[in-house]
């Protein structure tokens, strides 16, 4: 459907992006994550056709597109700050792709009223779309890219204008939406869970290049590099000290030394007895340095090995633990990530 | 199946249309003009020579205007601050009473300026004016002729070129976010230890922006010592004309240059300025200021006083023009207050095609110079920030040319470039023509057209334009339903300023009008030289109409802005 072939942009001397190569599927909810400047919003705009690549080619339905204009391109396209025609009302907005199109003013009103419907704002139509709220203004933003029927919708970070509540409640039907009409979907944002939660797949991006094109749950799981261990999720780094530990623990261990380790902060689990522990996982002695509470889960701080790891577990008023309280540490050698030191 | 970037595409004409008619603009009326002054002075017998300048260096009368120019200068930069800060001070940070008429006088400068108002100000101050007689038979140790030369121009420099502090620093001031003021006040402050640590320093890099152009304004001056200097004070620009009208066209082009120059260098240093930017707010949500009440009462006496003084310094002239203009012309330069009135001189002025024209004229040459210089710097600026090479960035420099260049450089340009028939305009020779006045005055406002709109382009949201292109709107398209509705209340605002500027321009109007477009400016000066009642009417009902006419037009643009505001 979408493929980006050893795509390169740059700007002057600085590259953007480089020896990109992406496959995505018909139908397919596809993910662009990574911090700020890695490189996935220029990858979505090349997509658009806003800015030309320096190398490579894009194609759209088995279509070279490098060349063409966005207008030629037949995609549609909502943005961080929804870009609506501040001077327009809601059903004009909406209306603008047909109005481009000429369309007849029956097939518009028709149109309007069923994607205006869609995504909930057809009580609005005769607004400014300044009079709308920071949510509505979203839900026009996706009725104008969605009525033209494009082959693509393309996102750029739509929901982070948003507050935290709105945000989550919008991508579940950002979601349900995008399953029901089947639409290929491009998608970019700097939030891992999202990213983990709305995508069928992920690609991470770092410093202009994919790091791993994954499922959510291989992204998180099993990341190939380490800056994608530290970008999605939360880990504890693990020391030498810590792993030697853990070899001594457990006779079988394979585990390495001369790696840098991580493991995510709920693989961990706290036991106050050795005979709760479950087997074929490893336990080790530590004390419990600070408590934060955060309502459904705690985190705890705990000291091990000369190691300060960070534990995270769903609140269970059974089984608290205290300041200076020593515990058992159960871990399983296989949730620990190691990857080769960077020279 | 790869994909090919057609090379010519006839879908894309009208941009190359465009594009061919801007460079013919800017080669005919914005590089030739500047580089036929240039040759001018430099090359005038075909060689290269200096002779020219040391002309002019060894000519007294010329090195005392040069000298004039810049003394008034630095002596108005300090007047009009003291009397333009004070109008701040008095209409946003003190609690004073009568507030709205004092905003609304010390605005005149706004609708009524340039030679409207050196006109207007001789009426009053003049030797036979009203108020000069009302002083002479309070003070009789005064001379009746106190507004002449030095002095008169001084005065009229100093309460008329306010207007950039009413735009500048005004702005600044209603920006001072009012908890940085409780803030101080919590800390012990009193309100005058307020406004000299709080306020002033927030105030600083509006008044400087406002000083330097300001400087810029008193040193081209023209109208004013034209008038009012007499034989003794002669300025630059007032000697240039007199120059040009003896067709010494190589040294009134060299004094131009020289003012160029040094208004060159001033615009260096402001745009410095500009640069080290404002204060701005650090609070997330700025309360509004609120006025303080000054708590020392003979100060708040003393301070209401002088601001009342200023209130009758300016709405004076003004009244005395309106209440004079429905007077009978026979007691227009006899009587110190009328007490017969006519709408005689109105008929005269709008029945008489004479004395029409200048009106008519006026408004016609204004209404072109906004068409083209708004269409012209629309059209660059779309350019400019389209085109990412260096063309761009070259377009943007020399549409600046005129900015740097003051107004009767641009016209010396016109006069050496245009004297002659030039194949860039169809071998026609566009002195003495009509054409020669509306094209001098587009060229004169388009920078500010330019400035004004790349900055409303600039505030425009780039994924605008790219939502329309991905609903596959074309770029014409995209602009015309775009990006023009919402350039439009930049536009009017343009249009309204230029309108207004234009419809009593003098520096230029007075290097090259001619039988075809003597406009309101020339008619109004001559009217200011003469005695004769009947002319001096007409005069009063020029100024009239043009207050008129610019106040309407200001209050049409704002109202139709905020209108378009509120339905956002």
């Amino acid at each position: 459907m979408i493929k980006l072939h050893d795509l390169e942009v740059t700007y002057g001397q600085f590259v953007a992006v480089k020896n990109l190569n992406i496959h995505v599927e018909k139908g397919e909810f596809f993910t662009m994550l990574g911090p700020s400047g890695c490189g996935k919003t220029t990858t979505l705009r090349a997509i658009a056709g806003f800015i030309q690549p320096s190398k490579g080619t894009i194609y759209l339905n088995n279509r070279d597109v490098t060349l063409l204009k966005p207008e030629e391109r037949n995609f549609g396209i909502v943005f961080q700050n929804y870009a609506l025609f501040p001077h327009m009302t809601v059903y004009e907005n909406i209306a603008f792709g047909l109005r481009v199109r000429r369309e007849k003013n029956k097939v518009v009103q028709e149109k309007v009223e069923k994607y205006a419907e869609m995504v909930g704002v057809e009580a609005h139509l005769q607004k400014r779309v300044t009079a709308l709220s920071g949510g509505q203004q979203q839900r026009v933003a996706i009725a104008r890219a969605l009525i033209l029927e494009p082959e693509i919708l393309l996102m750029d970070e739509p929901l982070s204008n948003l507050d935290a509540k709105l945000r989550i409640a919008m991508r579940e039907e950002l979601r349900r939406l995008q399953h029901s009409l089947g639409i290929t979907t491009v998608y970019v944002t700097h939030d891992q869970e999202e990213a983990l939660i709305i995508s069928d797949r992920i690609a991470v991006f770092e410093n202009g290049v994919i790091e791993q094109i994954g499922k959510p749950e291989e992204i998180y799981s099993s990341p190939q590099t380490e800056s994608v261990c530290r970008f999605v999720g939360e880990s504890n780094t693990l020391t030498d000290e810590f792993i030697i530990t853990l070899k001594q623990a457990h006779e079988g261990c394979n585990l390495e030394l001369g790696y840098t380790s991580y493991i995510r902060k709920e693989r961990i689990k706290l036991i106050k007895k050795l005979t709760q522990k479950a087997p074929d996982t490893i336990a080790v002695k530590g004390s419990v340095a600070h408590v934060t509470y955060s309502g459904m889960s705690v985190t705890y701080r705990v000291m091990s090995s000369g190691s300060a790891l960070e534990v995270v577990m769903l609140d269970n008023q059974n089984t608290q633990f205290t300041v200076g309280e020593e515990v058992i540490l159960e871990l399983d050698p296989k949730h620990i990530l190691q990857f080769r030191r960077r020279v | 199946m790869k994909a090919q970037k057609p090379s010519f595409q006839p879908k894309r004409l009208p941009v190359y249309l465009i594009g061919l008619i801007l460079i013919w603009f800017i080669v005919t009326f914005l590089l030739t003009p500047t580089l036929s002054m240039l040759y001018k002075v430099f090359f005038g017998k075909g060689t290269f020579s200096l002779d020219v300048v040391r002309r002019l260096f060894s000519s007294n009368r010329a090195m005392r205007s040069l000298f004039n120019s810049f003394t008034m200068a630095f002596i108005t930069v300090i007047t009009v601050n003291l009397v333009g800060v004070f109008q701040i001070v008095v209409t946003e940070f003190f609690e004073i009473k009568f507030t709205p008429a004092l905003r609304l006088a010390f605005l005149t400068p706004l609708i009524y300026s340039s030679v409207s108002l050196v006109t207007g100000y001789k009426f009053v101050y003049g030797s036979r004016g009203t108020l000069t007689r009302i002083l002479v038979t309070l003070f009789p140790a005064i001379d009746p002729y106190w507004f002449m030369g030095f002095s008169a121009v001084l005065f009229v420099h100093t309460f008329s070129m306010t207007s950039y502090h009413i735009i500048f620093v005004r702005n600044a001031m209603r920006q001072v976010d009012n908890s940085t003021i409780e803030a101080a006040r919590a800390l012990g402050a009193n309100t005058f230890q307020i406004f000299i640590k709080i306020a002033m320093p927030m105030l600083k890099p509006a008044i400087y922006a406002a000083t330097l152009m300001l400087f810029l304004m008193a040193l081209s001056s023209n109208a004013a010592p034209f008038i009012l200097g007499g034989k003794d004070f002669e300025m630059i620009n007032s000697l240039i004309q007199v120059l040009n009208s003896i067709r010494r066209v190589d040294m009134a082009a060299l004094l131009s240059l020289i003012l160029g120059f040094a208004s060159f260098i001033l615009l260096l240093v402001f745009r410095s300025v500009e640069r080290k930017g404002q204060y701005s707010s650090l609070s997330t949500t700025p309360t509004a200021f609120k006025k303080l009440k000054i708590r020392n009462k003979p100060m708040n006496v003393f301070i209401h006083l002088l601001a009342y003084i200023l209130f009758f310094v300016y709405m004076a002239p003004v009244l005395m023009i309106v209440l004079f203009s429905f007077a009978p012309s026979k007691v227009v330069l006899t009587e110190i207050f009328p007490t017969q009135f006519t709408l005689k001189n109105y008929i005269d002025v709008l029945t008489n095609p004479v004395y029409f024209s200048p009106l008519r004229n006026s408004i016609l040459l204004a209404f072109l110079s906004v068409i083209g210089s708004v269409a012209v710097a629309l059209v660059s600026v779309i350019i400019i920030s389209k085109s990412k090479s260096k063309l761009g960035t070259l377009l943007e420099f020399v549409l600046f040319i005129p900015w740097v260049i003051p107004a009767s450089m641009l016209a010396m340009g016109l006069i050496s470039a245009f004297s002659t028939p030039t194949p860039l305009l169809a071998n026609r020779i566009l002195l003495g023509s009509f054409w020669i006045l509306p094209i001098g005055y587009m060229i004169f406002r388009l920078p500010f057209a330019v400035r004004m709109l790349s900055a409303a382009l600039l505030g425009i949201n780039e994924n605008l334009e790219e939502a329309a292109r991905s609903m596959g709107a074309g770029i014409i398209y995209t602009y015309r339903r775009i990006i023009l509705p919402m350039l439009r209340p930049t536009i009017l605002s343009i249009s309204a300023l230029t309108f207004n500027a234009m419809l009593a321009e003098y520096t230029m109007s007075a290097l090259l009008y001619n039988i075809n477009n003597k406009p309101l400016g020339i008619a109004l000066s001559d009217g200011a030289m003469s005695n004769e009642p009947e002319q001096t009417a007409r005069v009063l009902v020029y100024i009239v109409i043009l207050m008129a006419i610019s106040l309407v037009t200001i209050l049409i643009s704002n109202h139709l802005n905020s209108k378009e505001a509120k339905s956002r």
